[in-house]
């Protein structure tokens, strides 16, 4: 049997846990509330007003003009998350952190004690009881015979919830359901079934596998087995977890904007974050891909491939500038993002150079990862990122709040335990592997 | 606006301008071509503002004048035209053409030409001249090697320089080199030389294999343009550009002196066996494994999603045993630009940079070539 662990509410729980007077009241958790972005958590309180994470801040204010609006904090979520996972380990050794607040457990090699039903029930309900009490937060926990009805039995039953289905209650529970409600089907798929006539998740169990194919490649196929329970894909110990295929960051501006310099300072911002994961990672990028959202919503991609690895910020940003500059018409932009992939681990297949590169830049670099791993991403950011800072008084990376930063022209924290990196659910995932990973390599 | 002009004559100037035109350009005029009718006759340019190319063809010009029309779509149909006289001239704010002898006509939107970027003036300045098939010689041997990548803007464009004795080109990327150079007086370019953008030279090699004069260098005073001009039978053609500024990295420095292990072999062999071996080799950094045992020499490579090839590879090698990784990209480019049957590989260590050089004299004995290629690390290499 499969388990998954799904957080109730998890940022915005851990948000009610650190600070009492939150309890009890709807909760939204952003990037900085004065700014415009979207809601990354909501609380429980918060949802029956419509609020949802991804819809914009905006919005929720409209919505649940009463609720806290809490600017998130991801090195508490990674810690939490951590200690959580810890946990788990000590019921089975397969544990895949699937995301920030969700984790499979995988209890079949662990023979009687995992095999049945009952079992499987019994676990669960102490690892609900353990983190209702030890962690004071709420979970849910789907059960089925392999990771996909694991998955969709934990959204049955929300929050507190406990579900257990075999591929045949799955079947039951999910056919008469619309399409989009099965675990791999987006809108944009969703809405590509529906014009073949396939509305519920019964009609693509039904639907005739060649068809699926030919309109969906294998990609169809393999929704045919899921709509019928049925999935082979493992539980990856993060132990042995697969490396990623990319690293990305993203913005969605303030207000649209075609200002140059604060698009380009805006830039140089993601590709420093984006440079500062490799690292982290212990990774070099041979492809560096831009995305542009317009005020229209018109997004596009562009790439460009590297002929050698690349980790830092700068040459990220130089690439990524380059592409603005050929693919930008000069219209105001809404959303701006950076993102590395063709990922290789540094060190292998190293491409040599022929001019020696400067090792002061290589000391310098790592002198600056280690000030920021100690004191946040704020402490020190490239000079051209602050283009970024429009308003007097606003530090960048929503790192402070502006009321905090003191008087007008105050450019940095005063404090080094504020800064942190804008919250999203990617990089606190992110910062959950790395530390893994780290754990790992010092275990080692 | 009024002339008679030979479709073909118009078809190959206007062809050439739109090699300097982008396919998207965030200016609408710089989609276009420019016409020009004056005494001398028909010019037509194209130009993205760091490169352009103009051309003046015969024709005969009842009214000068001029118009800028979308330099693609003019092309496509004028192309198809038939042979023969056409005729050019305004038509209200239209640019109309007539062909087949009246038989038909077709009319294209023109804007006005007064905005369209001017063409540097490059009268006065300093010229150097090389026949049209030397130069597109060099370039083939040099341009591939240049970087593409923004981040060491320099490295874009070929470093021409000379002296008294020699005029080369010299392009790299930092991870591969490519020099070639001709004897000659070249001393004007002795001060520090130029880098000329890839892009450039790209399009000048179109025409310099079919030049019927001498091929012009024009180096602007300031050294921030260069404009390249000749003759293609009866047109005059010109490409010009924005040289790019900055210290070209002191190539000379990193070209090794002392590489004691010497690889030979037949260059057809070896180009079959890395193309063959790299079909096997990671897509992003396309390594390939060279090893040299006890005289005998392979090439390989293994990936988990491509499977594993091997090749030997008959060649003569003084030197102790070596495995070495490379780019088989930049190895076969290298190789394929080498002229000659035999090529030599002169190694040091897995890690440093490695010579590849002709065997033997080029058919143009006044011309020599060089090339460098820096390794990919291996998992089991030593420094």
């Amino acid at each position: 049997m499969i388990l998954l662990v799904d957080m109730d509410a998890f940022f915005a729980s851990v948000e009610q846990l650190h600070h009492p007077h939150l309890r009890g009241k709807p909760v939204v958790v952003c990037g900085d509330p004065t700014r415009r972005g979207v809601v990354t958590a909501a609380s429980y309180e918060a949802r029956p007003f419509g609020v949802r994470a991804g819809m914009p801040t905006a919005e929720a204010k409209r919505l649940c003009p009463h609720a806290e609006f809490v600017e998130g904090s991801p090195r508490k979520y990674v810690e939490k998350s951590l200690e959580l996972l810890e946990m788990f380990l000590t019921y089975t050794p397969d544990v895949e952190p699937f995301s920030v607040d969700e984790a499979f457990l995988d209890l079949s090699k662990l023979g009687e004690r995992g095999a049945t039903r009952e079992a499987a029930v019994a676990m669960a309900r102490t690892i609900q009881q353990r983190i209702a009490d030890e962690h004071g937060l709420g979970a849910s926990i789907g059960i089925g015979p392999n990771k996909l009805v694991a998955k969709m039995a934990s959204g049955v039953n929300k929050p507190r919830g406990l579900t257990v289905l075999s591929e045949e209650e799955f079947r039951q529970l999910f056919w008469p359901q619309d399409v989009q409600e099965l675990w791999g089907v987006g809108p944009k798929m969703s809405e590509h079934l529906k014009r073949l006539g396939i509305l519920t998740v019964g009609d693509l169990g039904r639907a005739s596998e060649p068809m699926l194919e030919q309109s969906f490649g294998a990609v169809g196929v393999h929704l045919k087995h899921a709509a019928w329970g049925r999935d082979q894909t493992p539980v990856v110990p993060y132990h042995e977890g697969v490396d990623p295929k990319s690293m990305g960051h993203e913005v969605t501006l303030p207000e649209d904007s075609r200002e140059e310099a604060f698009l380009e300072g805006t830039l140089l911002r993601l590709a420093d974050q984006v440079a500062r994961r490799l690292r982290g990672e212990g990774f070099v990028a041979r492809t560096v891909t831009l995305k542009l959202r317009d005020y229209r919503f018109r997004t596009i991609t562009r790439q460009k491939a590297l002929t050698a690895g690349v980790d830092d910020h700068l040459a990220l940003f130089e690439v990524a500038k380059a592409l603005w500059r050929a693919n930008w018409k000069g219209e105001p932009l809404r959303l701006l993002g950076v993102s590395a992939s063709a990922l290789e681990h540094k060190g292998e297949g190293e491409q040599g150079e022929l001019f020696a590169q400067d090792d002061r830049k290589k000391t310098l670099q790592e002198a600056l990862d280690k000030v920021r791993d100690k004191l946040g991403e704020a402490s020190v950011v490239p000079a051209g990122s602050l283009m970024h800072r429009r308003e007097t008084g606003h530090v960048p990376f929503g790192a402070m709040k502006r009321k905090d930063a003191g008087a007008p022209g105050a450019q940095g924290p005063k404090t080094p335990q504020a800064p942190q990196a804008p919250i999203t659910r990617e990089g606190a995932a992110s910062q959950v592997k790395r530390t893994l990973r780290d754990q790992k390599r010092k275990g080692s | 606006m009024d002339l008679t002009i030979q479709q073909g004559d118009l078809a190959f100037a206007v062809g050439r301008a739109l090699g300097s035109v982008q396919q998207k350009s965030t200016q609408p005029l710089l989609s276009c071509v420019l016409l020009e009718a004056d005494s001398k006759g028909l010019r037509v340019t194209g130009t993205d503002l760091d490169e352009g190319t103009s051309v003046l063809v015969p024709c005969t010009v009842r009214t000068p004048g001029k118009c800028c029309v979308l330099a693609r779509h003019f092309h496509d149909v004028v192309r198809k035209m038939p042979k023969g006289a056409l005729t050019l001239a305004m038509s209200g704010s239209q640019c109309e053409v007539r062909y087949a002898d009246g038989k038909g006509w077709s009319r294209f939107p023109a804007q006005p030409a007064d905005e369209f970027p001017r063409v540097p003036d490059l009268k006065g300045d300093m010229r150097v001249t090389l026949e049209g098939e030397v130069l597109a010689r060099m370039i083939e041997r040099s341009a591939y090697a240049a970087s593409t990548e923004p981040a060491r803007p320099q490295l874009n464009g070929v470093y021409v320089h000379g002296n008294d004795k020699f005029i080369a080109f010299v392009a790299t990327d930092g991870h591969r080199l490519a020099r070639t150079s001709r004897k000659g007086a070249f001393g004007e370019l002795s001060k520090d030389g130029i880098i000329v953008p890839s892009r450039v030279l790209n399009s000048v090699a179109k025409f310099a294999n079919e030049a019927t004069s001498p091929v012009e260098m024009r180096i602007a005073d300031a050294r921030n343009h260069i404009g390249f001009a000749t003759q293609v039978g009866e047109y005059q053609v010109q490409v010009y550009g924005r040289l790019i500024e900055g210290q070209y990295p002191n190539y000379e420095q990193v070209i090794p002196k002392d590489n004691p292990r010497e690889l030979v072999m037949a260059r057809t062999d070896v180009i079959e066996a890395v193309d063959i071996v790299a079909s096997h080799a990671d897509s992003n950094t396309q390594q390939i494994r060279f090893s040299l045992r006890d005289g005998k020499f392979s090439v390989s490579s293994a990936t988990a999603d491509f499977g594993a090839g091997e090749q030997s590879v008959e060649a003569e090698y003084k030197g102790e045993n070596m495995e070495i990784g490379y780019n088989a990209k930049y190895l076969l480019q290298i190789l394929r630009s080498i002229p000659t049957e035999s090529v030599t590989f002169r190694l040091k260590t897995a890690l440093s940079a490695g010579v590849i050089e002709p065997v033997g004299a080029l058919a143009q004995t006044d011309e020599d070539m060089l090339c460098l290629i820096m390794p990919l690390r291996l998992p089991d290499a030593a420094g």
